[in-house]
Formats: structure tokens, sequence, C-alpha cells
């Protein structure tokens, strides 16, 4: 591992996030209230429209498709807030000498599950007509009103409740949101991710019992080891960077500044389309 | 590679689906857009016939209008009954019965249009006809008011 590589890329990271949260606080809820319109849209038997929403929803499928997860992993505010909270949580931990209990990998996949779940009873829920109940109750909403500096109203008591237990779940677990009950999430892992946008890993020259990637993956991956997984994968290149004989890469990309670079334009093409195309 | 294949698939059906959905309900959109136009059409023709066969409203009474016939003056005398023009009567004249009665056929006109404005003369007694049209213009413009 090459301790200067991997601190540029963490601290790259950290800017691009830093960066997205500030320019753009609620792409992700802008992006799955497509998904929200649609459902009342089907259900009221109206045509779909090519909304701005729609427009964002659209473009990141098929970015994620071709970049892989990478707005998860470097633009989501939410998933931002998840890996900061964790951060700060970590901290306090090693100054307390004590450690908050942890979810064993195997129970984090099945819940992983859930975050389906959630996005099955979104779109059941407007398209029955409670889109109004699903706005209220979105710990989303709460957060984006309170990103803008606005206090959420009486209504949003269940948003705002479900948000307070994100963000302690944060504190337990990297991505706590994202892995567990991320709709937005759930739809991007199903999605066919092109092979320019997947870590790909070279097991010959392990050393043996490492599994460094795969405790340091925030999203309890074991790269290579069920392709259906794969689109767990948010694109934080932790495990590229840590790996100790540097045989985890991006796709295409060789493993280094190359791969720095492209970072560093996906974080562009993100941010150009979103904010000025859109 | 194969779960690649099978998410690729399964996204293609979904688009598909939603593609199919979007042209039927595009469809519909414009069919229903065709009929709300031809319903407002019809619903402005409707508003604009009622208007035009609307007869002039009067107020109830009896009322007496005088022209001049072809040997001087002629009154007839109007019945309204709910708005509309009940009974006619040439009250008086001086003209020829058989002018008079000829010419009166035009009551029967009147009566029907509600109005004395777009009735022709009885050719034959043209006078007499003018004084009738002249007299009931007469009593129903008192009736108007």
């Amino acid at each position: 591992m090459d301790k200067k590589l991997f601190n540029t890329t963490k601290y790259l990271r950290i800017v691009i996030q830093i960066v997205f949260f500030i320019m753009m606080p609620s792409a992700f809820s802008s992006a799955f209230a497509a998904v929200k319109e649609a459902a009342v849209a089907i259900s009221q038997g109206g045509e779909l429209g090519f909304t701005p929403f729609a427009k964002i929803f659209l473009f990141l499928l098929a970015f994620t498709m071709i970049c892989g997860r990478f707005f998860c992993g470097y633009a989501c505010a939410f998933g931002s807030l998840g890996n900061w909270i964790y951060m700060i949580s970590q901290f306090i931990q090693k100054k307390v000498g004590k450690k908050l209990p942890s979810i064993p990998s195997r129970t984090a996949r099945y819940l992983q599950l859930i975050k389906y779940v959630v996005l099955l009873a979104i779109v059941i829920l407007c398209f029955a007509g409670f889109s109004g109940m699903v706005s209220e109750s979105s710990p989303w909403t709460v957060f984006s009103l309170l990103i803008n500096g606005k206090l959420p109203t009486e209504a949003m008591i269940v948003g705002a409740v479900i948000l307070l237990l994100i963000l302690v779940g944060m504190a337990f677990r990297q991505r706590f949101f994202c892995q567990f009950l991320c709709p937005l999430g759930a739809i991007f892992s199903l999605l066919p991710i092109l092979p320019t946008g997947r870590m790909v890993r070279k097991s010959e020259g392990c050393i043996k019992g490492c599994n460094l990637c795969e405790r340091k993956c925030p999203m309890d991956l074991k790269l290579g080891e069920n392709e259906w997984r794969e689109g767990e994968c948010i694109q934080c290149r932790i495990c590229s960077y840590g790996c100790p004989k540097s045989s985890i890469s991006l796709g295409m990309i060789p493993r280094g500044y190359g791969d720095i670079v492209w970072t560093v334009i996906e974080a562009a093409i993100l941010m150009a389309v979103l904010k000025f195309v859109i | 590679m194969r779960a690649f294949v099978i998410k690729a698939i399964s996204i293609l059906i979904v688009a598909l689906m939603l593609f199919m959905y979007q042209t039927t309900a595009h469809s519909y959109a414009q069919m229903n857009a065709a009929v709300d136009e031809l319903k407002a059409e019809l619903t402005k023709q409707m508003e604009q016939a009622e208007a035009n066969n609307k007869e002039p409203e009067y107020k109830d009474g009896t009322y007496r209008g005088s022209g001049t016939g072809y040997s001087g003056e002629l009154t007839v005398e109007v019945t309204v009954k709910d708005g509309k023009i009940a009974a006619i009567e040439i009250v008086s004249s001086k003209d020829d019965k058989a002018y008079l009665e000829l010419a009166s056929g035009l009551l029967d006109e009147i009566m029907a249009s509600g109005s004395a404005d777009e009735v022709a003369a009885v050719s034959g007694a043209t006078l007499s006809s003018k004084g009738i049209i002249e007299a009931m213009k007469d009593a129903l413009e008192e009736a108007a008011e």
C-alpha cells in the first residue's frame, strides 16, 4: 500500500464530497422524486412528464451504468453525511476508549435487503395516492429543509424522528442509510453496471487471510465473490488504495494517478450536468 | 457476467413497459384533449344558439300600440303572459276588412317569433301590414320596458 496515494485519494474524496454537499445538497431527493412522480402519474393514468426530476434521474441512471455508483460514493449529500458522522463517531470512540457494538457483516448483508422493501413501499404508497404522506414522513425532506436553514413543520414529525434515528445509525455503522435503507441506492444496485464502473480484484497475489478489502468496505462487499451483489459498490475505492498488494483497480482505468484524474473528471461531469445542463 | 445480462434484460423490459405505457397514455391524453376541444366548441355553439333563440322577455300585462294603416290609425292590443306573447288583437282600424284579414296572417308570425322586427309585409296588403307591424312594435316596446 502506498500511503501517499492512499491519503491523496482520501482527501480528494473529502474535498469532492464537501463541494457537492454545498453545491447540491438535495440532488438525491430530486432524483428520487422522479420515481414518486412516475408512480403518481401512472396511478392516475396520466402521461409521464419529462420534468427536471426525470432528467436528473435518467441522467444518474445512465451515469451509474457507465461509471458505477460514483454518485453515491462522492456526490450524495446524505452519503457524505453518513461518512462524516461515522468519522466523528470513530474519533470519539477512540478518545473515550470504548467501542460501540458493530453489526456483523453477515447480518449486514441481510439488512441490505431492507432498502428494496423501502423502495417498494414508497412506490406502492405513491401509487395508492399517499404521496403527500410519503414526502411528509421522508427524512430527506426534513434533511433538505434543515440544510437550507429552515425548520421542519409539525406535520413532518415522523420524518424528523426517522432522520434522527438514521443519524444515530450512522454513528454505529459507516453508510448505515445507504446500505440498509436508501431507495435510490436500491434502484442503483439493480442496474447492470458496465465493466468501466466496476472494481476488479486480481486475487492471485493476495496475502493469505488478509481480507483487508472486505473489512474496510463500507458496503460489506466481498469483491469477486458474488456478482449479484456488485451493485452495492459505491466506488469509494478504499479497497483499491488500502490493498497491500495493489491488486484492486477500477474497471479499465489503471490504479494510481490515472485513476485520480478519472475521479476528478467523473466529479466534473456530474457537477456540470446536474448543475448547468439540467 | 450472468448477473449483468439478467440485470440488463430486466432494465430493458422495464424501459419497454414504461415506453409502451407512455405511448398509450400519450394517445389517450391526445384523444381526451380532442374530446375536450369538441365539447368546448359544442357548448359554445349551444350557448350561441340559445342566445339567438332567446325571445325578448316581456313583462306580463296588456299593451296597446298604434300605427298607420291604409286609411288611417290602427290599434292593436297585445297580451303578454309568462313573458311571452299570448294573444294579439286588432282593436280598431279604418282599413277594409279584406285587407285586414289578409294582413292578420302576420299576427301568427309575430306570435311565433316573439318580435315584430323581422316579419315582412304581406303582399297585397302592404300598407295594412305595415300598420300592424308598426303598431306591434309600438306595443311590444312598451311591454319590453
